[in-house]
């Protein structure tokens, strides 16, 4: 028994140890779940850097030139949530992150920021409002960031480009017989639709106009339409003639799709993440993971979930820490931290392993506003 | 010659610790990062190395950190039932 005694307490050390790094990795978890504004304003100043900075298709090097495009529009893109959630969070920071966003928004709407979608529609997005051709990779995100302009600062310049992209989508949406519009030509994924959802229900509350009908409509399509019974999960892709699913439901759609849906319907959004909790998080000495399949379903990474290893999604599990926060699960948003920050290697608020693009998508996550907030914006 | 031990199990925790932090300060630097969440491998090989080099100075330190402690632990039950049994 003596003998014995020595390689258990070995073995018993080694995990709390390994659950102690945990603990440490997720220490600063804290402040930012409680919205501290110093912890916000570190990530902001970061992000101000990319920003500043000339970027363009030439700094990501996914291997592909649309991917590369898309990646530079997502920093931006996500930039100016994170910009526009802090500054709703703490109103001493609107008029500088007021400039920031529109700063941020005049790269998005750059010919440089909006080859990737004129590219693989032959048709430039700007040129097209007013078209049939939706064009929802750009103009369905762009309309987000832009209606949250509109949200934090009345007066921002890009004001009548959001309601010109609203009133263009909104037609289009209305006359959709699948509640969808195509991402690129013949290319249906719920995930990017989600985002004008999220838009609509900003712009609303930026300007008092009422497409509540509309909004509701098509939350009620996602909840009931493109929700796999089975999992709960979001299809990732669909048919664009039919809506009929054409890809598995997972982690990185669903997780990044009830995030921009809580901006319009904050009950959908709950219901997407506890169908997430059922089947793809996971809890390991600490540090929090999220699956991008659920049981029964397998596949590998791709450009919306980033690596897949042993089944754990990247983006899934990035996504998840803006969930947790915007539905009031701290120790779930703790112990996803560790992992972001353990892998990630944060460093005066930016992110080692993640560059502009994970800088962004990690401030805009960790700065989502809790759902209630909302109410208040 | 136990202190010894302690300090070089302790110590190679230090300098993975070290090249963790230069790692991801080159990899911010060099605009590295990334290279290990592009999906279409179009990554020079300088950004992956970096890239790399982080992760293994980062893992590197759980498991040397880890391990000294289940060790040092360990020894020191080994030591205190020996010292009881005499």
């Amino acid at each position: 028994m003596r003998r014995a005694l020595p390689p258990i307490v070995a073995v018993v050390a080694f995990v709390a140890a390994l659950r102690a790094l945990a603990f440490a990795q997720a220490w600063p978890a804290g402040a930012l779940y409680d919205g501290d504004a110093e912890a916000q304003v570190e990530l902001a100043r970061a992000m101000n850097r990319w920003i500043d900075e000339d970027l363009s298709r030439e700094d990501f090097d996914t291997g592909s030139s649309r991917f590369d495009g898309e990646w530079l529009f997502a920093t931006r893109m996500m930039a100016v949530l994170g910009y526009a959630q802090t500054a709703i969070e703490h109103p001493e920071l609107r008029d500088d992150h007021a400039r920031r966003i529109d700063d941020a928004i005049d790269g998005l709407v750059s010919e440089r920021g909006r080859a990737f979608d004129a590219e693989a529609w032959g048709h430039d997005p700007i040129d097209d409002l007013g078209s049939e051709r939706p064009h929802v990779a750009y103009l369905g995100y762009l309309a987000l960031a832009a209606s949250m302009a509109r949200l934090v600062n009345p007066e921002s310049r890009h004001a009548g480009l959001e309601q010109r992209i609203v009133e263009h989508l909104v037609a289009r949406y209305e006359a959709s017989p699948i509640g969808l519009l195509e991402t690129y030509p013949g290319e249906v994924y719920p995930i990017d639709n989600s985002s004008f959802f999220g838009a609509l229900a900003v712009h609303d509350r930026a300007t008092g106009e009422d497409h509540g009908a509309l909004v509701e409509r098509l939350c009620e399509g996602l909840r009931t339409r493109y929700r796999d019974p089975r999992t709960g999960l979001l299809y990732q892709a669909v048919d664009p003639d039919d809506g009929g699913p054409i890809d598995a439901p997972r982690g990185s759609g669903t997780a990044l799709a009830a995030y921009f849906v809580s901006f319009a319907d904050p009950f959908l959004s709950r219901s997407l993440y506890e169908s997430m909790r059922a089947r793809l998080l996971v809890r390991t000495l600490g540090f929090g993971t999220t699956r991008e399949y659920a049981p029964g379903h397998d596949g590998l990474g791709d450009v919306d979930s980033g690596p897949v290893l042993l089944g754990q999604g990247i983006s899934a599990t990035g996504f998840t820490l803006a969930l947790a926060r915007i539905h009031g699960d701290r120790d779930t948003f703790a112990a996803t931290y560790a992992t972001a920050s353990f892998f990630g290697g944060p460093v005066d608020g930016h992110y080692a392993l993640g560059g502009p693009i994970g800088d962004g998508l990690l401030f805009a996550l960790v700065t989502a506003l809790p759902a209630e907030r909302w109410r208040d914006a | 010659m136990t202190s010894k031990r302690l300090l070089l199990r302790f110590g190679a925790c230090l300098v993975l610790l070290a090249g963790d932090r230069l790692f991801a300060l080159l990899a911010i630097e060099t605009n590295a990062a990334g290279a290990l969440l592009s999906p279409g491998g179009g990554v020079s090989i300088g950004a992956f190395a970096i890239a790399l080099g982080f992760l293994a100075c980062r893992l590197g330190f759980v498991l040397v950190f880890c391990a000294a402690v289940a060790w040092t632990a360990a020894e020191a039950v080994r030591h205190a039932v020996s010292s009881g049994g005499t």
